[in-house]
């Protein structure tokens, strides 16, 4: 691994944005958004379920990058 | 390469007199004499070519432990460290250290390991405690994970400069071999601790989570209201599927926590004996060069990843009673079970509950007890209710 890789590794990791993907417990639906701050999967979170207006909870939490290869 | 052919060999000789040819050929005699002579001289150069290169990746594999260091200084402030004596403060956290039990006598070794252990962290969130004194439980145990990365980033920083060092006190060519061999293993693993930074202060689940999500999603896909604190840092939630009852156990979250499930499995056993018809782990696996992250196999045995004293309580308790012990996994790399959970990994927790649903009608009668744990750091995940 070069120098500039590592300073493109920094990049990628300040840049490394997490989604959360919220469910609607009443209707199924799903949204993928932007993490915010203080979320965890099973919280009760603000966001309305686009269907049925329902409040919805954090699903799951993630990174949506490529499976990582060896250097 | 270029191959010439006979007629421009015979012309490129005749680029030469004889006399400047037999000089050439003195020259190469000389030198190859000289390197007989001294056979020192090409190795030491290339010695000192490798050490060159291994100082350049050094310099990343320390610039990971002064980022690592930078964070944890931050997240201290953060939670009402003092300023003036930071450096002292982190500087005192990364050098922390345990030694694990004698093994020459291996009777009682398990139970000492677990002493160890439970000391071991004891220890370092007292000190973590003291460094931030504003920090509550719950941001102690995220602290303490920060913390453990920064531990880690310098200690591998220390073993490449070791080694570094070592090679070039000694001169010794193989010793600088060895250390550039391993050099890209150790950024590696450097990078994806460091990956891991980013996870802790925001609270963002990693690789090893996968178990603990799978509890939490269930907890939410049986409308489980209450979970109880079982003790050793567990939560258990009670649903009823198709008649049959599941016992959910997980870590306490949503802070970074794994606790002691082995501890909460037998005590359950032991409250629920012969009841218990299965126990199901589940938990993130290392796979192997070439298998795909996220796929999911099923075996049997205990599904953790612990140095011991866990493990052998879920397979002492299952023993006992004579439960079978399932395990599910997630396979994923090393380096992704430690960085922030990737969405491929992440998408197979269905996948995981419907294998564990079919499991239990397979294996569980109705009116039967499941067991059902989900093994790992529980960092992101909360407890459902």
């Amino acid at each position: 691994m070069s120098l500039r890789e590592i300073a493109e590794t920094f990049k990628e990791i300040a840049n490394m944005k997490p989604l959360s993907l919220l469910k609607c417990p009443v209707c199924g639906e799903s949204v993928e958004r932007s993490y915010k701050e203080g979320e965890y999967v099973t919280k009760t979170v603000e966001d309305k379920c686009p269907k049925c207006s329902n409040p919805m909870y954090v699903k799951l939490i993630y990174v949506n990058i490529p499976p990582q290869q060896p250097s | 390469m270029q191959i010439y052919r006979a007629e421009e060999v015979i012309i490129f000789q005749g680029v030469f007199d004889p006399t400047q040819i037999s000089l050439l050929w003195l020259i190469i005699f000389l030198a190859f004499i000289i390197m007989q002579l001294f056979p020192n001289i090409p190795l030491n150069w290339m010695t000192l070519r490798t050490l060159s290169k291994i100082a350049d990746r050094l310099r990343v594999l320390n610039e990971f432990d002064i980022r690592g260091r930078k964070t944890l200084a931050e997240q201290l402030k953060k939670y009402g460290g003092n300023v003036e004596k930071m450096n002292e403060y982190v500087q005192e956290i990364v050098e922390y250290f345990d030694i694990g039990p004698v093994e020459r006598d291996p009777y009682g070794i398990l139970n000492r390991l677990e002493y160890m252990l439970d000391l071991s962290r004891y220890r370092f969130k007292s000190i973590l405690k003291t460094y931030a004194p504003n920090a509550d439980e719950e941001s102690l145990s995220t602290l303490e994970n920060t913390a453990a990365v920064a531990n880690i980033l310098h200690l591998i920083n220390k073993i490449g400069r070791h080694y570094y060092n070592l090679a070039k006190k000694f001169k010794n060519f193989y010793i600088a071999q060895q250390i550039e061999f391993i050099m890209p293993l150790l950024i590696d693993l450097a990078k994806n601790y460091y990956k891991a930074l980013p996870a802790t202060t925001q609270q963002i689940p990693i690789g090893d989570a996968i178990g603990p999500m799978v509890i939490a999603n269930m907890f939410k896909k049986y409308g489980v209201k209450e979970v109880v604190d079982v003790g050793n840092e567990m939560i258990m939630g009670e649903a009823l599927f198709e008649n049959r009852r599941l016992l959910l156990l997980k870590a306490k979250g949503p802070a970074g926590r794994v606790g002691k499930p082995g501890a909460a499995v037998r005590q359950l056993v032991e409250s629920y004996k012969e009841l218990i018809k299965v126990i199901i782990t589940i938990d993130a696996a290392s796979k192997l060069e070439g298998e795909e992250t996220g796929s999911i196999a099923q075996g049997i045995g205990a599904a953790i990843g612990d140095p011991g004293p866990e493990k052998f309580k879920i397979e002492e308790a299952a023993l006992t009673y004579r439960i079978p012990l399932i395990a599910i996994i997630i396979k994923q790399g090393f380096n992704e079970a430690i960085s922030p959970m990737l969405k491929q990994i992440a998408t197979k927790v269905d996948e995981v509950i419907d294998k564990v649903e079919k499991l239990v009608r397979e294996m569980v009668p109705e009116g039967g007890i499941a067991l059902i744990v989900g093994i790992g750091n529980t960092l992101g995940v909360g407890n459902g209710a």
